[in-house]
């Protein structure tokens, strides 16, 4: 059973930090809780249904499409709308609820309220330590950790990444040092919105599909960003690391209560950040007057 | 001699004309609160009376999410605890011991009390995004525990089959809409007060406050409290009318519509975010639905983009937008005058 | 008419009990609802149950479907039958466990485990791969939410060595196949209707119809149809709108339907058994959905459907424990 657990754990994490690093990454920049990350993530699986299935483009086209697509519906809907009311904190938090209810609702009246499925990109499992493992997960932990990789290249290495990092050290200074910061935020969403695409194809076809599919992931995200500490990576992974772990445990453990398993998460989260604040490797802010 | 009926006439007289409707927001306040009071008369159709009754208790959970959220600036993520645990409170008082609603009402509300103060009192270490991140889990946890332990909450299924506030629906709707007022001025007195101005410091910035010899965790920890106190009635009263609890009040949407209808009515302002779940909730359940024949599937989705493009163009909220293009406030004594004056209502300073 | 989430259709009573107005009740299983008409007569003498039949009837079918899956598994793989129950956290599934427990062990049925997921629970991945450890050769489901899909889909795609059987109102409809991406194959559920058997002579002209006018197979909440017509025929036959006289009239109700024969009990509820309505179990064969419970050797009470086929492990069970 141990097996089982550290297996089935690590592949749970995979997933969460997946959608968490996108969501961590555009907060951390800029600022912006952007609670219609996991609806973009949404829009990109159910992009992909209609690209393959309706219309017929083969798999790995429309994946390709698709994030395209939703990248480029994610950076109109921070410029025509986030962009403009960001510095209302309450206010942002209620649009891009907003958006999501938005795009969710769009689905819901073009595609109806019942469960479907995305196709996988690779099918069949894998036996690891004896237990069998869906391939598609698999792929997702190795996407997750090319990601991870190549996000903390992007970030220490290049240009722009310099740019991003003060943008989100200091706006101001960044601002007067000659940075654009706009177009660096702008930027940033892109990526942010661009992974949570490149999520909704991975792990899309593990989940079922419906318009509701955005708020338990939202929910967990949540969880795992303020447990690693906003704004930061790699706390990101470790938090995901601890929920998806936990959650696993429920069920292997106390198989009759494996329905509490967000609830058992969310009380770890809420007693991580009790005990410290500002989450296991957060970045305290100057508080902005 | 004058009579006292006719010495509290007139100064229910002065006072209507010196600070009401001198200004237009309070005047349409006052409209909208007598056109409540006498709908009834025109239009008695159960339906409406029904959606006015609910959306009345929304608007006092509103209001109480605002004392909390839009004056201290804590942003709570999870206000459907307060709710959900007085409703909870209410039902299994009243379907165990047979409690009557004028006991479950402060029971439930003391309740939410405490669950406010046994969140409030954790979060004080919490700042900002991870204090509203934190609260959003307590409901949530609490739902699992509901669905955990079905033989008293009944489970996905909840409870039904509760008392009602009356057998008549007329008489429930006069005594809602009239607490709805009553609980609604008693906040905004609250907001309006001396704590209210701590809890606009605190939200300002809670470093100066302190160092101003504020004792800000006694303020917050009385902010989650009244706010639960608030939220505590709401809750009850949800309970009564319903009559079913059922897990959905621990929801996720339940503790979103509460933001979305206080910064669409406006923060920091009381009678906005009541102003916002009441024009919101009646639009979607009773407008679209009844007059306008909305389609049911596209009811949310025009909602949403209602919200949106509002707050596009007034991100402070709508009442907040209509009041800073009514009014002015005086330099000199603080107060509001209508923004066609020149001179201050009361001390006469110019106002440009 | 309506409706199908047990904590709705409860809101929905009280206030059509309120108004004193018929409410035919089709999709909730829930038994406290009828329980209501008994401790209150007269307040909720207005509510019936149409469809599906109540908890603790679902529960007894549940039982006939886990037998002839154990009594398949004995035959075939020569092995006692190991039970893993998988029922999502909900009020009505609680009777079905419960009942599981206290009753299928003396049967012989050994049960390994109780899993609960939530019903919107979107990855079972856990569940299963733990099911799949206890050495079960049966899974016992009762799902309705669309925790049904996930289900069905790592069920078959982890290739766990056990029959499934029991409810999995997802695996109803026509579309589920679909909905899996094209698992879920040998999946076994309760259902009111399958495309060729015919519960009575008006089954297979309203499946028909449906079809063609849907495009997909009704599930059980199309007992709306019947209930359409049983409301219309009562108004007609007392020729008034007026609500008690109603509720007498449909309580002597005995109508021949789409399900079967309609017989409502003191509860105002739907009668389960031989000769009323029996609903059906149906297993996914090959991207079909096939009536094969009742038996079509009659070994149930002699209820026999014209249309009904065998029952068919999955052959990834049978490979796995032949070995």
């Amino acid at each position: 059973m141990t097996e089982a657990i550290i297996v089935n754990g690590l592949v749970a994490s995979g997933v969460y930090a997946l959608l968490a690093i996108g969501f961590s990454l555009i907060f951390g920049v800029a600022r912006i809780v952007n609670l219609a990350h996991t609806a973009f993530y949404m829009l990109s699986a159910y992009f992909i249904f209609t690209f393959s299935k309706s219309v017929g483009v083969p798999l790995l086209l429309s994946i390709a499409l698709s994030i395209v697509v939703v990248t480029i519906i994610g950076i109109l809907s921070y410029r025509l709308v986030i962009a403009r009311i960001r510095q209302h904190e309450a206010t942002t938090l209620i649009v891009t609820i907003a958006l999501a209810i938005i795009m969710q609702e769009a689905l819901f009246i073009r595609y109806g309220g019942d469960p479907s499925s995305v196709p996988e990109l690779i099918s069949g499992t894998t036996e690891i330590l004896g237990v069998s493992v869906i391939n598609q997960k698999l792929l997702t932990m190795g996407v997750v950790v090319l990601l991870l990789l190549a996000s903390w290249a992007l970030l220490m290495k290049t240009r722009l990444g310099v740019a991003i990092r003060s943008t989100a050290q200091d706006r101001e200074v960044a601002n007067l040092m000659g940075i654009n910061v706009p177009r660096i935020e702008m930027i940033t969403m892109a990526i942010s919105v661009a992974v949570a695409a490149i999520a909704g194809a991975l792990i899309a076809p593990l989940f079922v599909l419906t318009p509701g599919m955005w708020t338990h992931p939202l929910v967990m995200i949540l969880a795992v960003v303020v447990l690693g500490g906003l704004g930061s990576l790699r706390g990101s992974l470790i938090g995901a690391l601890v929920l998806g772990f936990a959650e696993n445990l429920v069920v292997f453990l106390a198989p009759s209560g494996a329905f509490l398993k967000t609830s058992v998460a969310l009380t770890i989260m809420v007693i991580v950040i009790l005990i410290k604040p500002e989450g296991l490797f957060g970045i305290t802010f100057e508080e902005e007057r | 001699m004058i009579s006292l009926p006719v010495i509290y006439a007139t100064r229910i007289y002065q006072l209507l004309r010196g600070e009401v409707l001198i200004i237009p927001a309070r005047t349409l306040i006052l409209i909208v609160c007598l056109v409540l009071l006498i709908l009834p008369a025109v239009i008695s159709q159960p339906l409406t009376l029904r959606v006015l009754i609910m959306a009345s208790i929304f608007a006092i959970l509103a209001a109480s999410w605002d004392l909390l959220s839009g004056f201290t600036g804590q942003v709570s993520f999870g206000h459907a605890l307060f709710f959900g645990v007085s409703a909870y409170t209410a039902v299994l008082l009243n379907q165990n011991i047979g409690l009557a609603p004028w006991a479950t009402v402060p029971i439930g509300a003391i309740a939410a009390v405490v669950a406010g103060l046994a969140i409030g009192v954790p979060c004080l270490r919490l700042r900002g995004t991870y204090l509203s991140f934190a609260t959003l889990a307590f409901p949530l946890i609490l739902a699992g525990v509901v669905m955990a332990i079905p033989s008293v909450t009944g489970g996905e299924y909840g409870i039904s089959g509760m008392d009602r506030l009356s057998d008549s629906r007329m008489v429930t709707y006069y005594m809602v809409i009239p607490s709805m007022m009553i609980l609604g001025l008693i906040m905004w007195k609250i907001s309006d007060s001396k704590t209210g101005l701590i809890f606009h410091a605190i939200r300002e910035d809670e470093v100066t406050a302190r160092a101003s010899g504020i004792n800000t965790t006694r303020y917050k920890l009385l902010a989650f409290s009244l706010s639960g106190l608030f939220a505590g009635i709401a809750g009850v009263l949800f309970a009564h009318v319903m009559p079913t609890v059922g897990p959905s009040v621990l929801g996720l949407t339940r503790s979103f519509e509460v933001i979305i209808w206080a910064v669409f009515g406006g923060i920091a302002t009381i009678y906005g975010p009541m102003f916002g779940a009441l024009l919101l909730f009646s639009l979607s359940e009773l407008v679209f639905t009844q007059y306008l024949h909305v389609p049911k599937e596209a009811k949310l989705l025009i909602l949403a983009c209602l919200v949106m493009l509002i707050l596009l163009f007034m991100p402070r909220g709508l009442t907040t937008w209509m009041r800073d293009k009514t009014e002015k406030i005086c330099p000199r004594c603080k107060l509001q005058n209508v923004a066609t004056r020149k001179t201050c209502r009361v001390c006469t300073a110019d106002l440009d | 008419m309506g409706t199908i989430r047990s904590e709705a259709a409860a809101a929905i009573t009280e206030v059509a009990m309120d108004y004193e107005t018929i409410l035919l009740i089709c999709g909730s299983s829930e038994t406290k609802m009828s329980d209501n008409v008994e401790e209150d007569y007269d307040r909720y003498k207005y509510w019936f149950r149409i469809t599906p039949v109540n908890n603790t009837h679902l529960g007894a079918l549940n039982f006939q479907l886990v037998g002839l899956v154990a009594k398949k598994i004995g035959a075939e793989l020569l092995m006692p039958p190991k039970l893993a129950i998988m029922a999502e956290k909900a009020s009505w599934t609680e009777a079905i466990v419960g009942a599981a427990q206290a009753f299928l062990p003396p049967q012989g049925i050994e049960i390994v485990g109780v899993w609960q997921p939530s019903d919107k629970a979107t990855d079972v991945t856990a569940e299963l791969t733990a099911i799949k450890d206890s050495g079960a050769n049966m899974i016992m489901t009762a799902l309705s939410g669309p925790v049904g899909i996930p289900y069905a889909r790592t069920w078959e795609q982890l290739e766990v060595p056990a029959a499934s059987v029991g409810i999995n109102v997802m695996a109803q409809a026509d579309d589920f196949f679909e909905n899996t991406g094209g698992f879920g194959n040998y999946e076994f559920t309760l259902n009111d209707y399958a495309r060729d058997v015919a519960l009575s002579d008006e089954t297979l002209p309203f499946i028909d119809a449906f079809i063609e006018a849907k495009g997909e197979m009704p599930t059980y909440n199309a007992g709306t149809y019947d209930a359409v017509y049983l409301l219309k025929e009562a108004i007609e036959a007392i020729d008034s709108l007026d609500a008690d006289e109603l509720v007498v009239e449909l309580e002597e109700t005995d109508r021949v339907g789409t399900a079967g024969r309609l017989v409502f009990d003191e509860k105002h509820d739907v009668i389960w058994g031989p000769g009323y309505v029996t609903a059906l179990g149906v297993q996914w064969q090959d991207g079909e959905l096939k009536g094969v419970w009742p038996p079509a050797d009659g070994s149930w009470e002699g209820v026999v459907y014209p249309g009904i086929v065998d029952y068919q492990l999955p052959p990834w069970v049978v490979e796995f424990w032949s070995q």
